[in-house]
């Protein structure tokens, strides 16, 4: 079964912060902030969906201006050109 | 709904370019994406819900309903800007395999472009591709996923596409799609099947009504602008 929203994916803090390269502590950080949904265990460990966990993005972040400023700095370059970068790689 | 998950031989393209094909796929992607959360991620309250039985404790109820109204507002703001014929049903997924992948090549490939990016460069990108995911498998380790490609680096690509249920691979990769002729290549482990195809091949077969003429790079900006409540 796809693991969407339906019958979503639910991650331990290791696993969020993991996911998007960030520290336990941030993903606690939001998780105080309730800035993302999560399910409290009565062990005290937490639950977070991962569709939304991704979703939230939008929230923590400028995501806008991040793209302005990474489009900023690829001006000039085409899809070919990274191709090519890609498989001098290679 | 196709769900697809994308490699970075196309990541990389619609990310790194801001013209090109792959960069208006990447825009209705995001599309789909905020179109996908705008009708479905109440369900992942309900799911937390029912597993929270009578001794778990949900947080994050109103984060939920607000972003789901941000989705709304931006996916029409966007539906405004699209053709009317550009489909909202395209949706992508990833792992923490394919996010790590992804940012280790865009620090390995910017040299090569004339632009160094750094870690935090990186990092801005991967949210960039996360952004426009909206779901992914359980987490695994690369060393859990089955030889399936001439390349065992690309095998947990294969086995995130597998595990998350996608419906294709999208990917560039010879390694992953070797006849360039069929433009695709069947994988399958243990119950569960998937196609990898070529960006050229997706778009032959399955977006070719597609006016994308109309569809602009810099309409991915539309997708994650700060808007009103």
């Amino acid at each position: 079964m796809p693991r969407t929203a339906a019958a979503p994916e639910l991650l331990t803090v290791a696993q969020a912060a993991s996911l998007l390269k960030v520290s336990d502590k941030t993903i606690r950080r939001w998780i105080d902030a309730e800035q993302i949904p999560f399910l409290r265990l009565p062990s005290g460990s937490y639950r977070i969906p991962q569709g939304a966990l991704l979703a939230s993005l939008g929230g923590t972040y400028d995501l806008a201006a991040e793209l302005a400023a990474l489009d900023a700095r690829s001006a000039g370059i085409s899809e070919d050109d990274v191709r090519r970068a890609l498989d001098e790689g290679s | 709904m196709p769900l697809v998950v994308v490699d970075t031989s196309i990541s990389l393209p619609a990310t790194l370019s801001p013209t090109g094909l792959t960069r208006k796929f990447w825009v209705l992607l995001a599309y789909g994406a905020l179109a996908y959360r705008e009708e479905h991620l109440r369900l992942e309250l309900d799911a937390i819900e029912a597993e929270a039985g009578d001794d778990g404790a949900i947080g994050g109820r109103d984060a939920i309903e607000s972003l789901i109204g941000v989705a709304a507002r931006r996916r029409a703001a966007l539906a405004e800007l699209l053709p009317p014929d550009a489909p909202a049903g395209w949706v992508a997924a990833g792992s923490g395999y394919l996010f790590d992948e992804y940012e280790r090549k865009a620090i390995d490939v910017g040299p090569r472009l004339g632009r160094a990016i750094d870690r935090e460069e990186a990092a801005r990108l991967r949210r960039q591709l996360q952004a426009i995911c909206v779901a992914g498998p359980e987490p695994f380790a690369p060393t859990d996923a089955p030889a399936l490609t001439r390349d065992p680096a690309d095998d947990p690509i294969v086995y995130t596409a597998l595990r998350v249920g996608a419906d294709l691979l999208i990917s560039d990769d010879r390694d992953i799609v070797p006849d360039r002729d069929a433009g695709t290549q069947p994988y399958q482990h243990a119950d569960s099947s998937i196609l990898a195809i070529t960006f050229g091949q997706l778009v032959d077969e399955h977006l070719h009504d597609v006016d994308w003429s109309a569809i602009h790079g810099d309409l991915l900006f539309e997708a994650h602008r700060q808007l009103p409540d």
